[in-house]
């Protein structure tokens, strides 16, 4: 029983997690929401 | 309480030390203000002098007013306090670079014809002075007619005299310079100012004379549509006409350069002194040869190699490290499982360890390439690289603005797309953003690495190894594939003329040991991110779909077999036991077997170890050789010490590895079959028909699709797919090796190079980031574009791995 109830936690948090990325990415997407700071993002190669 | 309040713009060229002086002034005292209708921000800082608090408005660096983008119309539209939401200034800093004072004069005429009351912000006055530069600055203050300040922002000096000059300054009026242009040219800036002001109720605000010369010379840009969409054809008429009337035949840019340098050239012949006039600087020197059309670009290349060779090279130990770690930590926590929980066992072991784990392996690789990209850029060497590719980008209908963002793409593409912002052109930008992400993104550098590293010999070729050429090979696929695509694209629905690019070529530099360490823990810390959130939770998913349904009659019917095959090898070892006269349990069997599985242990891996030293096949063969005399030897030891025990526990040993791998073997098919059965399976074997041409099997389909999010994602999916399809290698847990020893339905082995080289061009073209897609609809506005992307190249990607995988297969690969 113990075994199922954390299996079952970490798939509901998983999916839940999952969920929320693609709902920030369509808000993201529509420029509802920030998504991706281009002067804080590391991976932004700066050519000057 | 603060008596005086002001507002002061700072405005300056790009790279002339502008952000550090804002810092400087106003400390913390920051926020960012967003311009509304264009994507460009300006800092906005208080700096506080004395009993006054001024507002500093820091402006986006720019070479010139002239404005072709509603983003280079900011800076004029600020100065002239017609932002919304953003203080009309009472004043400007112009920041000026004393090693480069001509060019930063340029756009110091056209802000000081405004009028605004000015101060002068001398930079750099110690690279000026390391070329044998000396500024008067005195003398320089009164050609301007303006108060200049030495600064040096870092250190900083100058910064309270700025701030009490600009406090002196504020309280006087400020008078317009009066560049000295032909008079037939200023009676046309006169006339267009007046046909501009007659608009000015239906524009909702009254040009300033200098707006109507820049409108005059540069005969477009945005203060020119707002013109014509409230004075129409009318307004242009009359534009047309005084352009003509003011050119009589000549460039008006030209005339204005001329005007504008002529009146710079008295300036800077009075306040400049030089020791090695017109002698080359040492940057001078080595930009004759990196920037060279043959010799750039071939130490470009080289460049380049030396980089992907590194990767290789440095990465493995490293690697091996994590590996270690990944696998004790895991080690560590499936102890604390209970035996009776194996979905629990499983879920840590295949679906976190096995996916997220396998991810981690690959931070060293990134590390390594990052490090090569931040010593590169510290160095002013990126610069450089944008120079010499301009010139290869120009016969595509793009130019260097087009690959500032490209380049960035090869780090990620997000950040490209957004920088694309720059290029003022709409269908150059469209083009630059549909070619973004066939740049090779750092999180496809996992997927290369590992397929590279299990299935590319690692021969020498020459000074290079083969494997590091494939890698450099590799981040050249998405080049020439997207060289075709903006040939047609430039050429076809996004046609539009090359518009003229400049850029800056910093002079070179030590690179920073703490810039560098910066960039190396952003990277890694975002790339660990990564892999503990979006890469864990599809894992984590993926695990669940390949693990659900069980099927009770398949762990039912491969139990059954398990018990009947340990029956089986129980009786075959007391039937030995009792032929040879022993009991069961009797001690001296008992130690005889010990020993003999000590001893093949012992000799297992002192063969295994031979295998990995020796690299020669006579040297190894005689190693091997050597190894199995010893444990000839060895062997009869065992027999002279245990006497009668000793061939009974020999056939008993025997008897139970026999046993032992007939149980991994139906272990094997139970996990084979259970997989089959699962949903993911399920799915898998639907789709197995459209991959089986790429060389790929349903499970690799598999690993390709749940990869769509994230690209990355495929090695934590081939990692759960392969452990808990029973394909896990018992003595090392790495996928490396679990890839290389996995086999398909008839036993073959299911990798060869043709199905690694179909995979890897397949992650190459394929647009597998959702992130990406979403910030391409919001650039673009439209879904057109990114579905367009999605469908061009996936189709590209499958094409790309068929063809591939068909040759290679072909050739014998």
């Amino acid at each position: 029983m113990l075994e199922y109830a954390i299996v079952a936690t970490v798939l509901v948090v998983a999916a839940v997690f999952a969920a929320w990325r693609v709902w920030r990415t369509l808000r993201v997407s529509q420029g509802k929401a920030q998504g991706h700071d281009c002067a804080k993002c590391p991976a932004a190669m700066k050519v000057e | 309480m603060h008596a005086d309040r002001h507002t002061v713009a700072l405005l300056g060229n790009p790279n002339t030390g502008k952000s550090s002086l804002f810092t400087a002034l106003t400390g913390t005292r920051q926020k960012i203000a967003n311009f509304p209708g264009v994507t460009v921000e300006a800092k906005l800082g208080t700096a506080k002098f004395e009993n006054s608090e001024i507002t500093i408005i820091d402006l986006p660096g720019t070479y010139s007013l002239a404005a072709r983008s509603p983003d280079e119309r900011v800076a004029t539209e600020a100065l002239l306090g017609r932002v919304p939401g953003t203080p009309r200034p009472d004043g400007v800093i112009i920041v000026l670079d004393a090693s480069n004072l001509e060019r930063n004069l340029y756009l110091a005429t056209q802000v000081l014809e405004f009028g605004l009351p000015a101060v002068i912000a001398l930079t750099m006055l110690d690279v000026a002075q390391s070329r044998g530069i000396t500024i008067d600055v005195e003398t320089l203050g009164k050609q301007l007619n303006a108060t200049v300040v030495p600064v040096n922002s870092p250190q900083g000096k100058g910064i309270d005299a700025l701030k009490a000059a600009l406090h002196r300054t504020l309280h006087h009026p400020g008078k317009a310079l009066v560049v000295p242009f032909a008079d037939e040219f200023n009676r046309s800036v006169d006339d267009l100012h007046g046909a501009v002001c007659d608009l000015s109720v239906k524009l909702g605000f009254k040009p300033a004379r200098p707006e109507a010369l820049r409108l005059l010379v540069d005969g477009a840009g945005p203060f020119f549509d707002e013109c014509e969409q409230v004075g129409g054809a009318a307004f242009s008429g009359t534009l047309q006409k005084l352009r003509e009337r003011a050119a009589a035949g000549r460039s008006l840019a030209l005339m204005e350069a001329q005007a504008r340098y002529g009146l710079i050239g008295g300036w800077v012949a009075q306040a400049r002194t030089s020791d090695d006039e017109g002698k080359r600087t040492r940057t001078d020197k080595v930009d004759a040869v990196l920037t060279n059309k043959v010799w750039g670009t071939l130490i470009f290349i080289v460049l380049m190699l030396l980089v992907f060779q590194s990767i290789y090279a440095w990465a493995g130990p490293l690697m091996d490290g994590i590996e270690a770690g990944v696998g004790a930590l895991g080690g560590l926590l499936l102890a604390l499982v209970p035996n009776d929980m194996p979905m629990l066992h499983s879920l840590l072991k295949d679906g976190v360890i096995g996916g997220v784990g396998g991810v981690l392996v690959f931070l060293p690789q990134i590390l390594i390439l990052f490090l090569f990209i931040a010593i590169l850029e510290d160095l002013g060497y990126m610069s450089r690289a944008a120079f010499l590719m301009d010139r290869v980008m120009a016969p595509l209908g793009l130019n260097g603005r087009s690959f500032i963002p490209l380049l960035s793409s090869f780090a990620c593409a997000i950040p490209g797309i957004m920088g694309t912002r720059v290029i003022e052109d709409r269908n150059t930008r469209l083009t630059t953003i549909f070619l973004a992400p066939f740049m090779s993104c750092s999180a496809r550098l996992p997927v290369y690495t590992l397929f590279i590293a299990a299935f590319v010999p690692e021969h020498g070729i020459g000074p290079f190894n083969l494997q590091g050429l494939v890698l450099f090979a590799m981040y050249w696929v998405g080049v020439l594939f997207a060289i075709p695509t903006a040939l047609v694209l430039k050429r076809g629905i996004l046609k539009s003329k090359i518009t003229p690019f400049l850029m800056e070529l910093p002079s070179y530099k030590m690179p920073r040991p703490k810039a560098v360490a910066r960039v190396l823990v952003e990277r890694g810390g975002a790339f660990i991110k990564r892999a503990g959130t979006i890469i864990f939770a599809v894992a984590i998913i993926v695990w669940a779909l390949a693990w659900f349904p069980r099927d009770g009659a398949i762990l039912d019917k491969h139990e059954a077999a398990i018990a009947a095959s340990e029956g089986e090898v129980a009786e075959r070892v007391a039937t030995i036991a009792k032929d040879a006269g022993f009991a069961g349990d009797d001690a001296a069997l008992a130690a005889a077997i010990t020993d003999i599985q000590e001893l093949t242990a012992t000799h297992e891996e002192a063969l295994a170890a031979a295998e990995k030293e020796f690299v020669d096949e006579t040297e190894l063969e005689a190693a091997l050789e050597q190894r199995s005399a010893a444990f000839t030897a060895a062997l009869l030891e065992l027999k002279r010490r245990h006497g009668a025990a000793f061939e009974p526990a020999q056939a008993i040993y025997t008897a139970r590895t026999e046993g032992d791998e007939a149980v991994a073997v139906i272990e094997k098919q139970r996990d084979g079959e259970l997989l089959a059965g699962s949903f993911l399976g399920m799915a898998g074997h639907a789709i197995e028909p459209a991959v089986k041409p790429l060389g790929w099997d349903w499970r690799i389909g598999m690993a390709a699709i749940a990869s769509f999010p994230a690209r990355e994602v495929i090695i934590a999916s081939l990692g759960t797919i392969f452990n808990l399809g029973g394909e896990e290698d018992e003595e090392s847990e790495s996928l490396r090796h679990v890839l290389v020893d996995a086999k398909d339905r008839e036993g073959n082995p299911l990798f060869t190079l043709a199905t690694a080289l179909s995979i890897m061009v397949f992650f190459a073209l394929c647009a597998q980031c959702a992130a990406t897609l979403a910030i391409m609809r919001r650039e673009t506005n439209s879904w057109k574009w990114p579905i367009a992307s999605f469908v061009y190249m996936t189709s590209l990607a499958y094409m790309g791995a068929l063809v591939t995988y068909q040759v290679a297969s072909a050739l014998g690969a």
